[in-house]
Formats: structure tokens, sequence, C-alpha cells
């Protein structure tokens, strides 16, 4: 005990006592700031586009509708590579059959949390197609900017435990900065066209969208892509296959098989280029990904890897790695004759979903 | 580890704890590890540096202050400032002087191959190694005397709040400040709070949100107008003093809570009234610094009229020379020792007036001192002659028409700065916000808290003096 008391003592802060006003009210503004507004969705809606904003007009589509017989999840190369629409014609199926609900930058976390909000309607679709990519197992790639915003203390210490993470939690900074000028802009804009007696500014609908309505991409353009290194670098950078992570999709496939789902893991094709690189300069961390996935329960593995393998041609993509529209097209209708000839699905059917 | 880095919101509060539960002495030894902690959070090599410069002087002074002989003395203070200057000399100018005499040789007829080196500069090492020597001096002048206490020495020269920027404080203000016991109050709490949300405000809200335009205008600034070239030197002006008064006012905020004083390193220096006031209220632990160990021991102003220009003009160029290795900083440095001739010059040849100037002088002088220094900041921020004399360019040669709403950004933010600094101008005070009602106090909190999370870049971004 002396010895303790050679080292401790409470004598350094004196503080008289008393109920520092100041501080409390500031910390009750903030509060209000961060519950009201920060946390809230009511923000995202009213803005322009934003990844939260997609995600939110995405769930709410889903929920909308009846539950399509193949409903798609996964990241922006899902989203331009398999149409819908082109899926449901090569099936012979009527449209609103076959909904894709891939979003931008589509991680595990991600399309769980999609799944989990739209489940009342997705799990009744009888095939789900879930787009799967190396970096959604990366625990070294950062997690999306939905994840900045919807995610918890709990989640963030499991699947992002950096400070800059935990501390979002409270303030959820990312991309903050940008949807407070939006909102202060739109603000102004409306008491502007209130006082001039103009009408309100419409709100943007889109979330955002990649632009894979563009046509072919030409050779200069391809010419003025970065260079494919470092896409494969960006992606597998300080690889790590992430337990974490991957429990998000065991989620998914857990509530899939509740509902007797089929799930099939679809890795959509690259440009040869891409594959080149990423067998020279990534080939252990890819084919850890691909046994993690093919090791998944209760799933069927549908791996594409080269452009040239589903005949297409550089000409059928927006870059690296996402088909464009004629790229998109060609590949749905393989995927089509693919789910086909597995026996996955059936053709021909005209009755409603 | 960077004051508006998430890693420094985690370590503040552990040691604040720590500090709090600790007896004086064992304060010390854990505020030691922690700056040590601290410093090599950049790179832990970095560390030896700081404690051989430690370690020299400690012993060093101590030895010229048991000799007696004067000769010895003046051999032990040599083989000091051999060390210190040695160790910044190589590792922040060692390529800039090869890199000048090559080019020297070059332009005289001769093809020198002269070897440069690869060396990283560490964090702060010219404000470590200057507080380090200005102990060492005054123990020599025997101004000081010496402390046999290893450790509170080692935490003088490595104390984490002011070590990579500052303020360059004095033995005698420190020392006896980790010597004896220490008390914190609710005013230390609430004043050390307080400048640490300033300090935040003006780095994040102020200079990060303007360091991406100012970026951009100097990297390729033949590709802007003029008016857009001029708002990127008000931006920098701006930029600049946001970033390294938000530090300092961090550093001394967290110093408060620790119950340690830190001097004042900026008193408002865009409010004052010529080039003299202006170096009394910009960088102040360095302007100081340069007048006590280098302007005083050239001969001051005792030498003559002439004497003290010369002087003037050698201390700021070698204050240039401080800032960094680039001929750009001499340029800047030695402009302002020409301002600060010219204005003692003037003001001896026309003597102050005994009544107060008219506020209207008064106003006059602060905005002719707040461009003239923003003008010169095109040196420092400059990266190259060919870059600082194309901005100037641009901006003297007018171009691309007179948009004044191009000036409305550099205004807001002007406005931003003056508010803070005006009402601590006129008080006295830097701490003035928390002589107002408690209900002004929990909005201004609230406010700035808020403009700092939004406003936060995502990532920290580094102090510009840390290159220094």
């Amino acid at each position: 005990m002396r010895y303790l008391s050679f080292i401790f003592s409470f004598d350094t802060l004196q503080l008289r006592p008393g109920w520092p006003r100041g501080l409390l009210l500031a910390l009750a503004l903030l509060a209000a700031i961060d519950f009201g507004v920060s946390r809230a969705d009511w923000p995202y809606r009213r803005l322009g586009p934003s990844y939260v904003k997609e995600f939110l007009c995405a769930v709410d589509r889903a929920n909308a509708g009846p539950p399509p017989r193949i409903v798609i999840v996964g990241d922006s190369r899902s989203q331009c590579g398999v149409i819908a629409g082109q899926l449901e014609a090569a099936l012979q199926w009527p449209p609103g059959s076959v909904q894709n609900d891939s979003l931008l930058t589509g991680d595990h976390y991600d399309n769980r949390l999609f799944y989990q909000r739209t489940r009342g309607t997705l799990s009744r679709a009888p095939v789900l197609i879930y787009a799967i990519d190396g970096f959604q197992w990366n625990a070294g790639f950062p997690m999306s900017e939905r994840f900045n915003h919807f995610a918890g203390v709990a989640d963030r210490w499991r699947l992002q435990r950096s400070p800059r993470s935990l501390l979002g939690a409270i303030f959820r900074t990312a991309q903050k900065g940008s949807m407070y000028r939006a909102l202060a802009a739109d603000g102004l804009a409306r008491t502007r066209a209130r006082l001039m007696g103009t009408a309100a500014p419409a709100p943007p609908s889109a979330g955002l969208i990649l632009a894979a309505e563009r046509e072919p991409l030409s050779l200069d353009e391809a010419h003025g892509l970065d260079p494919v290194g470092n896409l494969v670098e960006t992606w597998y950078k300080d690889f790590a296959l992430s337990p974490a992570r991957e429990a998000l999709l065991r989620d998914i496939l857990g509530w899939a098989a509740a509902s007797d789902q089929r799930v099939i893991l679809l890795q959509l094709p690259f440009r040869d280029a891409y594959v080149a690189e990423l067998k020279r300069t990534r080939a252990r961390e890819y084919e850890a990904y691909r046994q993690a996935a093919a090791a998944l329960p209760g799933t069927e593995l549908l791996a594409f890897e080269s452009a040239r393998d589903c005949g297409l041609t550089d000409a059928d993509f927006l870059d690296w790695n996402h088909l464009n529209k004629r790229g998109g097209t060609t590949f749905t209708r393989q995927l089509a004759a693919r789910l086909l000839a597995e026996g996955w699905v059936e053709g021909g059917d005209t009755t409603a979903p | 580890m960077l004051f508006n880095s998430p890693e420094y919101l985690i370590f503040l509060p552990c040691v604040l704890v720590l500090y709090y539960l600790l007896r004086t002495r064992m304060q010390n030894r854990m505020l030691l590890v922690a700056s040590y902690i601290f410093y090599s959070w950049w790179d832990w090599r970095f560390t030896s540096l700081l404690m051989i410069s430690t370690v020299v002087d400690y012993h060093l002074s101590l030895a010229i202050h048991h000799s007696q002989g004067q000769r010895r003395r003046k051999h032990l203070l040599w083989l000091s400032l051999v060390v210190n200057f040695g160790m910044l000399g190589f590792f922040k100018y060692f390529n800039f002087f090869v890199d000048s005499a090559a080019q020297l040789l070059t332009t005289i007829g001769f093809d020198p191959h002269l070897p440069t080196l690869r060396v990283l500069l560490p964090a702060g090492i010219s404000f470590y190694t200057f507080q380090t020597m200005n102990y060492t001096i005054d123990v020599y002048r025997r101004q000081l005397e010496p402390t046999r206490d290893f450790l509170t020495y080692a935490l003088f020269v490595s104390y984490f709040p002011h070590l990579v920027a500052g303020p360059i404080i004095r033995a005698e203000v420190l020392l006896p400040q980790l010597l004896r016991r220490r008390i914190v109050t609710n005013d230390h709490l609430c004043t050390g709070g307080a400048l640490i949300l300033i300090g935040l405000f003006k780095k994040i809200v102020i200079a990060d949100s303007l360091s991406h335009c100012v970026q951009s205008y100097f990297s390729h600034p033949s590709d802007f107008s003029s008016i857009v070239l001029l708002k990127g030197l008000y931006f920098f002006s701006l930029q600049i003093y946001g970033d390294f008064a938000g530090y300092t006012d961090i550093a001394r905020g967290t110093s408060r809570l620790l119950g340690i004083e830190l001097p004042e390193n900026f008193n408002q220096p865009y409010l004052s009234r010529n080039m003299t006031e202006f170096w009394r209220r910009w960088h102040i632990s360095l302007s100081t610094w340069l007048r006590d160990y280098l302007y005083i021991p050239l001969g001051g102003s005792r030498g003559g009229r002439w004497r003290t220009y010369r002087n003037l003009m050698i201390t700021m160029f070698l204050g240039g020379l401080w800032h960094g290795a680039n001929w750009t900083f001499v340029v800047w440095g030695t402009l302002h020792g020409l301002y600060l001739a010219v204005h003692k010059f003037l003001s001896e040849r026309r003597p102050p007036p005994e009544k107060a100037p008219a506020r209207w002088r008064s106003l006059i002088g602060i905005v002719a001192t707040f461009h003239l220094v923003t003008f010169t900041w095109t040196f420092f921020r400059a990266p190259t002659f060919a870059v600082a004399f194309d901005y100037l360019r641009g901006i003297f040669f007018w171009h691309g028409g007179f948009n004044l709403f191009q000036l409305a950004t550099p205004a807001l933010f002007g406005a931003l700065v003056l508010a803070i600094d005006l009402p601590q101008r006129l008080s006295g005070n830097h701490t003035v916000l928390l002589r107002a009602p408690w209900v002004v106090r929990g909005v201004a909190y609230a406010g700035m808290t808020f403009l700092i999370v939004v406003c936060g870049t995502g990532y920290a971004v580094p102090f510009i003096y840390f290159q220094f």
C-alpha cells in the first residue's frame, strides 16, 4: 500500500462542484443534430444522388413490388452486367420476373442489410443470384459508404476496428460534409423560391447509377483508363480473408435456406488484361477468395473469369471490369442459357411472377 | 501523431487519466514515455536523434556550468552548437547546400558530380534543436542554472504538446513548472478545452478547407485568372495562419489540461498595424529566439543605423532559412528583413505621434500590413522561384476579367478569423469566449464542433509547420 501511495495521488485534480451548463447545452445541441439529421435517412431522401439514397431507393422499390422469380444482389459489376429485361426475354418470362437490386460498391454488409430490410418480399423469390468479388472477402478493403451511415458500434468493432471507424459511430462523418452542404443549398433554394414566388426545385429522384447505358468504349478511351495494376491492387491490398465479413453473407444464406431459396453465387467476367494482371500479381489471394466462396454451403457457384471465355471483347466493357450495355446484353444471354442448362430455372413460362 | 487525428483523441484522454492519478514525479516519467510514444508515431527511428540531442545538451550544459575557465566553457558551448547544428544541417540542409553548390559550379563552367542523400527530415527537428540550444546558451551566459534531474530535462525537450511545432519554450518558463507539483482546476479544464476547440476549428474549418484550392492554384498558376490567383493568395494567408495558430492553440490547450502553461505564440498577427508589430505577434517564440540569440549578439541596434538594418536583414535571412532548405524561404525571410528595416527607417525619420493614432490610420496600417505579408507568402508557398514569379505575374499582369464575387469566399473565411481574433484582441484574452453567458457558450461550442465534424476531410491533414 505504501508503494501504491508512492505512485498514486489524487490531488492533482482540484475541481469545484458545479454543472458545466455551456458544455451540457452544446452536447444536447450536438445530440439533436446527430440523431435528428446525421443518423436520419430523410436528408438523403431529400437530396441528390448518394450511396445511401441509392440503397434507400432500392429498398423502397423492392418492398413495393410483388416478389420476382429471380432477384440479383451484388455490386456495380452485376448492376451493369446483368440486365433484368434481357434475362426475362432470354428466359421468356414476363416483365417484373427478374429484379436486379445490385448496389454500387455493394459489399456483404450492404447486401445483408438490404436483404434484411426487404426479406418479406425478396425471400419469396425462388432464386437469388448473389454477385461475388474478391474485395468483399478482403479484411483490408474499406467498408462501403453505407457502412459509415448505418453501422452501429458493434458492427464497427466487428468489421472495421479502426479509431476512425469507431469514432465515426458517434458523428458518422463520412460524406456528412457533402450532405450538410447539399442540405444547406437545398434549404436556400427553397427559401429563395418561396420569397420569389417561383416553383420549388424538384427533388432529384435517382440514386447513383453507373453509366451502363454508355456506348461501347472506344480504344482511345480504353487507353485513358488507370493502369490495370491499380485496380487489382485496390481490391487485393493487404489481403486477408475476413471471417467477419463472410459471416454477413452466411446470414443471407441462412435466411435464404429458411425460405427454401436457391442461391447462385455469380462472378462476372473481367477484361482479359485484368485477369492476366490478377494472376500475375495476386494469384494466391484470388484463389483464396475463390475457395472461400466455393466452400459456402447450400450454394451453386457460377464463376466466369475471362472475357474471352464468354465471347466478350474489350469493346464490351466500360472499364477494366464493368460491362457496358452491349457486353451486358451478351453476357445476360449466356447467363440465361447457363441457368437453363443447369436446370436452376425453367424457361418459357409466361405466367405472372 | 497528429493533434487532429483520431489516434490523438484516444491518446490524450489516456494520458490525462493517468496523469491525474499519479504523483508529480511519476507524472513526469509518464509524460516522458507518452512524449516518446507520441513522437515515435511518425517513425520510431527519429527518437534516437531526440535522445542524442537530449543527452548531449544535458551533459554539456552541466559541464559548462561546472567549468571555471572561460576558454573551456566556450569550447563546450561550441561542441554543443556543432552537434545540434550538425544534426540540423545533415538532415535538413545537406542536399540544399550540395545542390546550391552544384548549381553555382555549373554556372561558372564546371561540371560537378556532388553526392546527394535521400534522408527523411525528422519531424520537429528545427524546434527541439533550437530549444536545447537556447538552454545550453543560457547556461553558458550564466542566465540559467542547469537542472541535475535528467528525466525532467528530457521531458523539457520532448514534452509532447510542443515537441514538433513549438512554441519554442525557454527553460526558465517550462522547467520550473515541470519540477513543481501541478494542480488542475476547473479553470484549467475550461480554458484548455476551449483552446483545443478553437485550435481544431482554425485547423480543420479554416486551414484544411482552403488547402485543396491553394494546392491547385500554386501547382499551375498559369491556368487561372488574376482574380482567382489573388483569391488563392488570400486563401494561403488564412490557411497558414489557421494551420499554425490552430496547432499552437491545441498545444497550449493540451498543456493547460495538464496544468502546465505554454507561452502564446500568436497574438492576432493579422491585426498588426506595421511589420514590426506583425513580428511581435506572429510566431512569437521564434521571433524572440531570433532576437535574443541572433539579432542582439550580432549587435542589435547598438552599432548605428546601418548596422541595425544589416542585423535585421541577417536575422530574417537566417529566419527564412530556418523554415526550410529552399531559396524561396530565404527570399521570404529577406523580404521581411527588408520590410523591418524600412519600417525602422521610416519610424526613425518620423517619430510616432504622442497621441494614439487615429482609428482610420490604424485601419489603413492593418490592411497594408496584411497585404504586404500576404504578398510575401507567395515565396513561402511556391515550391520554386519559377512558380512564385508565374504566380505574381498572373496577378500583376491582370487578365481574365474582374469578378468580385470570387473574393466572397476569402471574405467569408476572413470574417471567421476576425470573429475569433477581434474579441480576443479587444479583451486581451484568448479564451474570452468563456466570459460569455452559458447559452452563448453552449451554442458556440456546438457550432464549432459541428463545423469541425462537417468540414473534416475524414483523414488528418498534416500541419504545414511539421515540415520545418
